[in-house]
């Protein structure tokens, strides 16, 4: 699991995540995770790249996303491919992080 | 040119209870998905339930022993694809467990606690 931060227009974060979510994922990003989350106060998740996500993989998303929002921030999760979507839908993350596919409208979500 | 047989993919994995072990079910199952033709989406919820039963006899069932084993079977019935985990830790039934309620924002939701979920 590969994790790359770069800054976009307006001082969002854009975080890329690529590989498979899967317990070592987890593991391998959680430290960065929360340490972007710490300073980060508009966050996109970009998560074209990610093949799998399992539950350790939602923790590492959720606990810096939490992070992120007690500070007054935002983070949206940008375009999951359909399998990875399920897994967010099935356990009902969708509802509470916003998840957008078109970036216009993910950059929106974060003004 | 004659085909060459890909080599059987195994249908008995064993693994020690260490969390670091659940490394090797993924490139398991992708071997078997290739030897059965198996299309990704089966894979990934394979994978997925394999991760959470797993994970969870070692974290919970077996409290963090690293001395003990897990087996799992492939099985394939008529067109249905069994897995079959074996552990020797305490029963526990996920069914049995209240659905825990959805958090209706952020700031109530409980870390980690989506496990179940995924399984059901």
């Amino acid at each position: 699991m590969k994790i790359t931060t770069d800054t976009m227009e307006g001082g969002i974060t854009q975080v890329t995540l690529e590989g498979r979510l899967d317990i070592e994922g987890a593991a391998a990003i959680d430290l960065k995770m929360n340490v972007i989350a710490g300073s980060a106060s508009r966050l996109l998740l970009d998560m074209r790249q990610v093949s799998f996500l399992g539950s350790m993989g939602l923790r590492s998303i959720v606990v810096p996303a939490q992070a992120i929002k007690r500070r007054g921030g935002k983070l949206v999760i940008f375009d999951p491919v359909p399998m990875v979507e399920e897994v967010f839908k099935a356990a009902n993350i969708d509802s509470i992080i916003p998840i957008h596919h078109d970036l216009d409208a993910a950059l929106a979500a974060l003004k | 040119m004659p085909e060459i047989p890909a080599p059987a993919a195994s249908r008995r994995l064993v693994l020690a209870s260490r969390l670091e072990e659940l490394a090797r079910v993924f490139p398991w199952v992708e071997a078997l998905a290739c030897a059965h033709a198996l299309p990704p989406e089966t894979c990934f919820a394979i994978n997925l339930c394999l991760e959470e039963a797993l994970s969870n006899a070692i974290r919970h069932g077996y409290a963090g022993d690293a001395g003990q084993t897990l087996t799992v079977e492939f099985a394939l019935n008529s067109g249905q694809v069994v897995f079959v985990v074996e552990d020797a830790a305490p029963p526990f039934d996920p069914l049995t467990r209240a659905e825990p309620a959805a958090a209706p924002t952020l700031d109530e939701l409980i870390p980690g606690g989506q496990g179940i979920h995924l399984i059901r």
